[in-house]
């Protein structure tokens, strides 16, 4: 019962991935991505060694198809059900264990996969897809939270809501661009939109406080200035 | 306005750090942790590039020491930065900048290093000592959330018209392992703090099914 788009943009050096589920904590025991490598969704169980393997192969330039066929996922196919998987070149692969939760498929395209399992149907990620591809000119990380807010109208997880849900986006720098996530709420992808909006303002702020301490004024006293504009 | 804990499980050798502050998604600065070499936290004026140049530091085969020496050479405004490390051995190393706005300062110990900056006193620190050491036979996730809420429970954040919420909070466990063993996170909330509890709670018992 979740829902995700994995996408790659070679020409900005972005990965990133937005995902909704009815599980608790999705962005931390569904998803991985690494800068400059990939993103990766695999439903399932934990299974460390899947995951590392498939990283290891990535940085190694091996295709995602490949990895995907090297990693050893069949043999413990107990612990994943689905995979999309990107690497930083936009190249993907996916994989599906013969017996998943109807409706569950996937929808590639130019440099992303929509994909999920327990859906209402294919319209979902048909949804998620169009989105997201419609969505030239915005930026990486509103696409892919479009991509999943087009997903809950068409129907997402079948009448279940959403509990928890994640955005995350990592450029060629040595930690993520921006990464949100909401680990337990009803109605999580209107929380991660809520988180988002809220978010957005301080992210230069928080850069500011990173790069130049000395010019950074008080938190409060930049809030202040949040209120006055929003006045 | 943050307060943290970075700690080895001497039990298992588990690494982990949680924090709380007035920040949004204090989670998303999450490239300190390293599988098998070790976690390190920066906060104050964090500095995102610090974290992970410790942890290369680490890996070369230097010590937390080391790397904080290193790491106060490369950094101009190494003083407004507060940092934690702890590794796979328990050695731990902390710098509280001069910088830092008050109250700020740290306590180490066996394992651990427990930080903060522009909170009530010295005792939202002894308040995470006092909440970690409490059960050590218990789960390193349960003990780090004990040392929050000690911090929390203590007073924690203070800011020129009083209390200051915990808007953000997060807990990350690793070990030699590629992915996390945990890893939750509160990035927008009005009590953070207590919204991670319960988030851990529901999280081992969707597990436990």
């Amino acid at each position: 019962m979740t829902y995700s788009i994995v996408a790659a943009c070679p020409a900005t050096g972005r990965v990133g991935i937005a995902i909704a589920s009815r599980s608790i904590a999705v962005g931390f025991t569904q998803i991985h991505v690494v800068g400059k490598v990939g993103a990766l969704v695999r439903l399932g169980k934990r299974d460390d060694l899947t995951t590392r393997t498939l990283f290891k192969l990535l940085e190694q330039g091996v295709p995602p198809s490949a990895a995907v066929a090297l990693s050893g996922i069949e043999e413990r196919a107990h612990l994943t059900r689905h995979v999309a998987l990107i690497d930083a070149a936009a190249r993907t692969a996916t994989w599906e264990a013969p017996a998943t939760s109807p409706w569950s498929g996937f929808v590639t395209g130019d440099g992303f996969i929509a994909s999920g399992e327990g859906l209402a149907g294919e319209g979902v990620i048909k949804a998620m897809a169009d989105a997201f591809a419609a969505g030239g000119g915005a930026d990486f990380d509103a696409r892919l939270l479009e991509a999943l807010e087009a997903g809950a109208a068409a129907g997402g997880l079948a009448g279940l809501a959403e509990r928890s849900a994640a955005l995350v986006v990592h450029g060629t720098g040595v930690h993520s661009e921006l990464d949100l996530r909401v680990d337990l709420h009803e109605g999580a992808i209107a929380e991660l939109r809520a988180v988002f909006d809220f978010y957005k303002p301080y992210e230069a702020f928080y850069r500011l406080r990173s790069e130049n301490p000395r010019q950074t004024p008080p938190q409060e006293a930049f809030m202040a200035t949040l209120a006055a504009t929003a006045d | 306005m943050t307060y943290s804990i970075v700690a080895r499980c001497a039990r298992t050798g588990q690494l982990g750090v949680a924090s709380a502050t007035f920040s949004l998604a204090c989670g998303a600065r999450n490239e300190g942790a390293r599988p098998g070499v070790g976690v390190s936290r920066t906060q104050a004026f964090p500095k995102r590039s610090n974290d992970p140049l410790v942890l290369n530091i680490l890996q070369l085969g230097f010590g937390p020491r080391k790397a904080m020496e290193l790491v106060a050479e490369n950094d101009p405004d190494f003083e407004y930065r507060q940092m934690g490390i702890v590794t796979p051995d328990g050695s731990v190393a902390m710098h509280t900048g001069s910088m830092a706005r008050p109250w700020a300062g740290h306590r180490t110990g066996e394992d651990f290093a427990a930080f903060g900056n522009i909170l009530v006193g010295p005792q939202v620190i002894d308040g995470i000592v006092a909440g970690f050491q409490a059960e050590p036979a218990e789960d390193l996730a349960e003990r780090l959330l004990q040392a929050i809420e000690g911090g929390r429970d203590a007073g924690g954040q203070v800011g020129v018209s009083g209390h200051v919420t915990e808007r953000s909070a997060w807990v990350r466990i690793i070990d030699r392992g590629f992915t996390p063993l945990l890893d939750l996170r509160v990035d927008v909330h009005t009590s953070a703090v207590h919204h991670l509890r319960h988030i851990y709670s529901e999280f081992l018992a969707e597990q436990g099914n």
